[in-house]
């Protein structure tokens, strides 16, 4: 009898004030945007009987985030929590969720989102499949067809877009975000209330703590600063002709001007 | 009175406001029924909310059905719409779920809390409105089943509906008059009519209905034959709770719109809100909001107690409705002539909300109840 085919999906708990402004949710860690779109397009596309697994890094404050998953329509879920994973960079990161999904056994499709909203690194899903010495297909629009060896996608890549097929294992993330839960159940969230979710530390994953955690991390975040929008400036459309336009320019270059021109004056 | 609530309530409360936000507040669908929206609200499960599991439902507490619709108001905008919602489950689904036998249950509780098939409730006819035990739709035994003849008038969801409560008379003792059927839209004699149209709540369609001979099998009597009375009875407590439980949410909201325009709206050089003939209307919201809530609460703890609430759902209904409407009509006055154009939604909101002093008894028939039953209470 053919096995079952098994997905895992990367999931990270970001501040809930970084996503919602009003105060919907009652958790204070909410699901990075990116992670909800891939997870709820990965639900549709996988067929009926395919085992679905999330895993989260982090403290307790993933736990809400894992039970969301539970409520989508997610098999199992399983945090992986130890205090020496703290404060690890994208690198020790992808070495946790490499060893849990070699833990997890013949996971034939891993899915990520694009980037976290609160790290932006968007390296994460590189890093793991570099792990795991398997391809990687970023930028991922739709999936077309998935099935027991391969899978087929529809990607952005600049202004193309790309349909590709390549054969499992491999690693995909999706290129857009949401904030809307589009398939949350009311019966399911609240068994996911009950449901018990598996910790994996450390030992559980035969880890070495220098290859995790700020010990195996190559980067060190010194500090974070809160980052205020720019205000743009003034604009100015320059539709005219090509000799007067280089001449506007040119005059906004060496600051004789302050771009705001207008034709004929 | 003890009631306190939960963290879970809040949290389901809150889900429902999320979903209703996101999900039932389409812009097309207002004047008409929307099958997308009823697909949303099905699948996110809101339908079963105090059926047991066994049947699909959620099996949650009356008190937690209570904050759920009072979100429901709050958060979807679509007033219509949730009257399909209400009149499915609490005077169809809940009727069943409550007196069915269990070749009812078994037959139609999962489907409807599913939401493949739509309940409505028959009781008005052209003749017999308030009177509405004045009613000519009667039911002959023939043996293996019943045949029932008669025109009922403004139902809700009538031209949606898959399945109606429809009440009947069935003896001629004045004491165990009437009893209640349900009936299958294809059975055969029964015919839907067409659309009646209204001034508000245009997402609910409602028509008339006849039965011309309709056959109905024994075994969809519900309750006990005879006593449909109580049905009725049980029927009118439900829907003049949760019919007007969102209405808590929807004044919130509305509430919520009036303070943000009598605090941006400025007229001789100061905001219209500083003026007292303004704050007052928006102070008077707030004192009906408030009290209308904790009588809500009241009843649907009395109902989780598994007591009666006959007269406090009349005194709610009465209550929530007068100022439901008063409400939408200073608001229209708050927004002056802006409030009185389609676009600001304020009239609409105004219309719908009309609709509440006639419907599951008038406010006239409510007082004659609250008077006749604290009447027999003091002889
Ligand atoms: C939007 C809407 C949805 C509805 N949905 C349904 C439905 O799904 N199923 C269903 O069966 N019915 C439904 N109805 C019908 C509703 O229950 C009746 O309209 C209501 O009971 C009043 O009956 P009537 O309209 O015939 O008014 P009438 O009974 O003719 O009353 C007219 C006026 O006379 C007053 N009046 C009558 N008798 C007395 C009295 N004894 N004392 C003082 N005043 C009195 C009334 O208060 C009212 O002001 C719906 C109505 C509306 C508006």
């Amino acid at each position: 009898m053919k096995r079952l085919m098994r997905i895992v999906m990367c999931i990270k708990s970001v501040k809930k004030e970084l996503v919602y402004q009003e105060d919907e949710y009652q958790e204070n860690y909410v699901m990075n945007p990116y992670d909800l779109y891939a997870l709820q397009n990965i639900i549709e596309a996988k067929k009926q009987g395919t085992e679905m697994i999330c895993m989260s890094m982090g403290p307790e404050a993933v736990t809400d985030t894992l039970r969301r998953c539970i409520a989508l329509g997610v098999d199992e879920v399983i945090q992986l929590s130890d205090k020496h994973f703290a404060g690890a960079d994208t690198i020790a990161t992808s070495y946790v969720l490499k060893k849990a999904i070699e833990k997890i056994g013949n996971v034939d499709l891993i899915c990520c989102g694009q980037k976290t909203v609160d790290g932006e690194t968007g390296q994460v899903v590189y890093a793991l499949s570099e792990q795991l010495n398997i391809p990687c297909l970023s930028q991922v629009e739709s999936i077309t067809d998935l099935n027991q060896d391969t899978i087929s996608i529809e990607r952005v890549n600049g202004d193309c877009s790309e349909k590709i097929q390549v054969g499992l294992p491999a690693v995909i993330s999706y290129r857009n975000c949401t904030t809307i839960y589009k398939k949350i159940n009311l019966l399911r969230l609240k068994r996911a209330q009950n449901h018990k979710i598996v910790v994996w530390n450390m030992n559980d994953l035969q880890i070495d703590p220098s290859m995790c955690g700020q010990k195996g991390s190559k980067t060190i975040v010194q500090s974070v600063k809160k980052h205020h929008a720019i205000i743009k400036k003034e604009q100015t459309i320059l539709d005219g002709d090509i000799k007067d336009t280089v001449h506007v320019v040119k005059n906004i270059i060496l600051g004789k001007d302050n771009g705001v021109c207008l034709y004929g004056e | 009175m003890d009631f306190l609530i939960s963290e879970e309530q809040i949290m389901l409360k809150k889900e429902m406001m999320t979903f209703a936000k996101n999900h039932l507040n389409d812009k097309d669908s207002m004047e008409t029924f929307s099958k997308d929206m009823w697909q949303a609200i099905c699948d996110f499960g809101l339908l079963g909310v105090t059926v047991s599991e066994e049947y699909g439902g959620l099996g949650e507490s009356y008190l937690t059905a209570a904050l759920m619709f009072e979100g429901l108001g709050y958060a979807c905008h679509n007033n219509g719409f949730i009257f399909v919602i209400n009149n499915h489950i609490w005077v169809s689904q809940n009727l069943i779920y409550l007196y069915g036998n269990k070749h009812l249950k078994d037959k139609y509780l999962a489907i409807m809390v599913a939401g493949q098939k739509i309940g409505a409730i028959a009781i008005t006819e052209a003749e017999a409105g308030s009177d509405a035990m004045n009613m000519a739709t009667h039911a002959e035994d023939k043996g293996d089943y019943y045949v029932l003849n008669g025109t009922k008038m403004f139902i809700s969801n009538g031209p949606i509906a898959d399945i109606f409560i429809v009440f009947a008379v069935t003896s001629e003792d004045s004491f165990k008059r009437y009893t209640a059927f349900v009936v299958e839209k294809d059975f055969e004699g029964f015919q839907v009519c067409e659309d009646i149209k209204k001034m508000g709540l245009g997402a609910c369609p409602t028509s008339e209905i006849v039965m011309d001979n309709c056959k109905v099998p024994k075994e969809n009597v519900l309750g006990t034959f005879n006593m449909g009375a109580n049905i009725l009875t049980a029927a009118l407590e439900w829907e003049r709770c949760y019919e007007f439980a969102p209405h808590v949410g929807v004044m919130q909201r509305i509430m919520e719109r009036c303070i943000e325009h009598a605090n941006s709206r400025k007229q001789f050089s100061r905001f219209i809100g500083d003026n007292q003939a303004i704050s007052h209307k928006i102070a008077d919201m707030q004192v009906s909001i408030e009290l209308s809530r904790l009588m809500l609460y009241k009843i649907a703890w009395l109902k989780d107690q598994g007591k009666s609430a006959f007269m406090e759902t009349s005194i709610f209904k009465l209550y929530i409705s007068e100022n439901y409407i008063k409400t939408c009509r200073d608001a229209l006055q708050i927004f002056g002539a802006y409030g009185y154009t389609c676009e600001y939604d304020i009239e609409r909101e105004l219309r719908d909300a009309l609709a509440c002093s006639i419907y599951s008894g008038t406010n006239e028939m409510q007082k004659n109840t609250i008077y006749n039953m604290i009447r027999s209470r003091a002889l």
